[in-house]
């Protein structure tokens, strides 16, 4: 059995670890994308804590400051979206989009929407009032379709930038510009809040961020090391069998080569199955939403273990080859 | 014996001899039993809440999910704890209690964590307690409580615990909270009840208000509005969440979530196995040569063997073992399922790889 099924179960299993690798990768992109509330290019994040009622006086003051901010971000065209933290404030979006570029266009200035398929959208269909409503706001204006990251969430009202509310939770800027950001910042506290802007999504904050991606890149490499190390056992036991070859005229190179070309459809195949089997995994537990990206990336996979595991298999069997010829000469 | 002192002492020899492969089956062994032993809890937990919930889904259940809002003004409402004392009444609804019981009270309950149930539905969420369907006061002590009887005056009544609930009794929570009840005091009280209880533990029993939609009774439209309207003056926004939708879904994020770790990790196993195989079979190889000479001179097959034994023992199952024993030491009952998985296949490759040694011992020898 030894001969094909160990080459083979090496595949299997490499490259079922390299598929969930695949997995965590786009998992991971695919929170990143979502992060940005449906603005493409490059943004900002900011996280604005939430803050007590002020007195009346300095309601003003803050109202005032989110005039000037809302003429700010139509002046320089920057799209300002923000949205509560989970279980803090109003389950509610605050959307300013001077660009009309994104999802939020048919979103007019203090005006209020309910989201899409949320429980209050029935509530607003059946003309009941509505119970989570803040008091400043007296109708609601239609129905909203927000971004993907935004649905399925318990966002119940789109609200359009207005004096009246005061933005909570994590906001998206759509600029990188220090300078405009600072800007923002500084009006934000004049409307008596304490902005802070969150760190920049790097490739190095994305792995820390990701566990997932950290762990099964940790993985890949302790399997070809156990790989490497079993295979070393097992084919150790195909010597003989190999040195028949050399009667034949048969050098270390061109015995390796032959073996790996005989294994090859195994390794492929084998291969093939690891990243079928995450496939087959999704359809009985439904854990991830099959998109092309993933699967390009799955092929990717196939064709790396595949790659990975015949270079295993020639330099394992080639180094074996030249010990044992070495001692058969020193004899 | 001193025979067999001395194939022990070849075994461990031969241990140190492969130093590098037992190392690494050890600590690959560790790093899967630590993360199988972190992650795969968190699904099976939302496995059994699902198995749990599935005669309270077949309800058409709504919960909430809870926004508080510390910037506006509280009131004490009762409007909504009248609806939700009404709709446990007609059995349209079920809540309990979790938090929050007794604050004034330090030593309520001998400071164990207290659990309150409500309505004659509580047979949905609350599972192992005898007659679920009465709602008549009594209290109950969770099976590993070492007491014989705690005393706990609450809402009027005075209750005594003095019967110990099995081990297997524990309750569901929508919110994904729910927990054996080896640790807890649980009490039963009738719907009326509520209205007599601290302001705490009424929001505490609103926030675990499950209502049961598919009951002919259940609550109107008016009434839902005017929960929500009474809790959102309580300074709790509350949002209907359908539990048959959402509790799916939820499992199918924990599952993305934790797949990438239990999968790979499970498939690290396979190759440490392989890699445990694989030393088998160098070992028999390079022993043979001695094996073979001692056999012509008198060994049985047996006190052969005992060498090989000892090598296999302390290079796979103590690898497997030593960090299984410490998780399960570390992480108590969180560790029981994994623990057993993983052992259950030491075990089993273990003796494959045993009958296979011997099988080519015997045949090379003969």
């Amino acid at each position: 059995m030894h001969k094909k099924l160990t080459a083979a179960l090496s595949a299997f299993i490499f490259s079922l670890i390299l598929a969930f690798l695949a997995f965590s990768v786009s998992e991971a992109l695919n929170e990143i994308h979502n992060q940005s509330f449906g603005i493409g290019g490059e943004y900002t994040q900011l996280s604005i804590p939430q803050m007590a009622n002020p007195s009346p006086d300095r309601k003003q003051e803050q109202e005032k400051a989110l005039i000037k901010l809302r003429k700010y971000l139509a002046d320089e065209k920057i799209i300002f979206i923000s949205a509560t933290d989970r279980g803090e404030g109003n389950p509610s979006v605050l959307v300013y989009d001077p660009l009309s570029t994104t999802w939020a266009r048919n979103v007019k200035p203090s005006q209020t929407y309910v989201v899409k398929g949320s429980y209050f959208e029935e509530l607003w269909k059946k003309k009941q009032n509505n119970p989570l409503l803040i008091e400043s706001i007296s109708r609601i204006n239609g129905v909203i379709d927000p971004d993907a990251s935004l649905q399925g969430q318990e966002y119940q009202f789109v609200h359009g930038l207005d004096e009246k509310i005061s933005p909570s939770g994590k906001a998206i800027l759509s600029t990188q510009n220090p300078e405009k950001v600072q800007h923002v910042q500084s009006l934000l506290s004049q409307a008596l809040l304490q902005p802070q802007v969150l760190p920049r999504m790097t490739w190095k904050t994305a792995l820390i961020t990701h566990k997932e991606i950290d762990f099964t890149l940790l993985v890949s490499v302790l399997s070809i090391v156990a790989c490497v190390m079993a295979l070393n056992g097992v084919l150790e036991g195909l010597i003989p069998e190999f040195i028949i070859h050399t009667y034949s005229g048969g050098t270390a190179l061109s015995i390796t080569r032959k073996y790996i070309r005989h294994q090859f459809p195994t390794v492929a195949l084998s291969s093939l199955a690891g990243s079928v089997f995450l496939l087959i995994l999704n359809a009985m537990l439904q854990f991830a939403r099959l998109n092309p990206f993933l699967l390009s990336l799955l092929l990717l996979s196939w064709l790396a273990s595949t790659l990975i595991v015949e270079l295993m298999l020639f330099l394992i069997v080639f180094s074996q080859l030249q010990v044992t010829f070495a001692t058969n000469r020193k004899k | 014996m001193r025979q067999f002192g001395h194939e022990v002492g070849n075994g461990i020899a031969l241990v140190a001899n492969h130093f590098i492969q037992v190392i690494t089956i050890m600590m690959l062994m560790g790093l899967v039993c630590f993360s199988i032993g972190m992650n795969l809890p968190i699904v099976t937990d939302k496995a059994i809440a699902l198995y749990q919930s599935q005669e309270l889904r077949a309800h058409d259940p709504v919960y909430f999910t809870a926004y508080y809002d510390d910037t506006r003004e509280k009131t004490e409402d009762q409007a909504s704890v009248n609806i939700l004392a009404n709709e446990l009444t007609k059995g349209t609804a079920v809540s309990y209690i979790s938090n929050d019981i007794e604050l004034s009270h330090k030593d309520f309950a001998n400071r164990h964590h207290v659990f309150i149930v409500m309505g004659s539905k509580a047979n949905l969420a609350v599972f192992g307690i005898p007659h679920p369907q009465s709602t008549k006061p009594r209290a109950y002590l969770g099976s590993a409580l070492t007491e014989t009887s705690i005393n706990l005056p609450i809402a009027g009544y005075k209750l005594t615990a003095r019967e110990h609930l099995p081990a297997n009794a524990s309750f569901f929570s929508p919110h994904g909270f729910g927990e054996s009840f080896a640790h807890y005091v649980v009490i039963v009280l009738p719907p009326s009840a509520l209205l007599r209880m601290d302001e705490a533990e009424k929001e505490n029993a609103l926030f675990n208000t499950v209502f049961l939609m598919n009951e002919p009774s259940h609550i109107s439209d008016h009434d839902l509005s005017a929960f929500l309207h009474s809790c959102h003056r309580r300074g709790m926004d509350f949002i209907p969440q359908n539990l048959s939708v959402d509790l799916p879904e939820q499992f199918r994020k924990v599952v993305a979530f934790t797949i990438s770790y239990v999968v790979p990790s499970l498939a690290l196993l396979i190759l440490v196995f392989f890699l445990f195989y694989s030393l088998g079979k160098t070992l028999v190889r390079e022993e043979m040569t001695e094996l073979r000479i001692r056999y012509l001179f008198g060994a049985t097959l047996g006190s052969l063997s005992i060498r090989v034994i000892t090598f296999l023992l302390l290079s796979l199952v103590i690898p497997a073992v030593l960090p299984t024993a410490l998780l399960a030491y570390w992480a108590q009952e969180k560790f029981v399922i994994p623990g057993i998985i993983i052992l259950i296949f030491t075990a089993i490759v273990f003796v494959l790889c045993t009958l296979t040694s011997m099988r080519t011992i015997k045949r090379s020898i003969s």
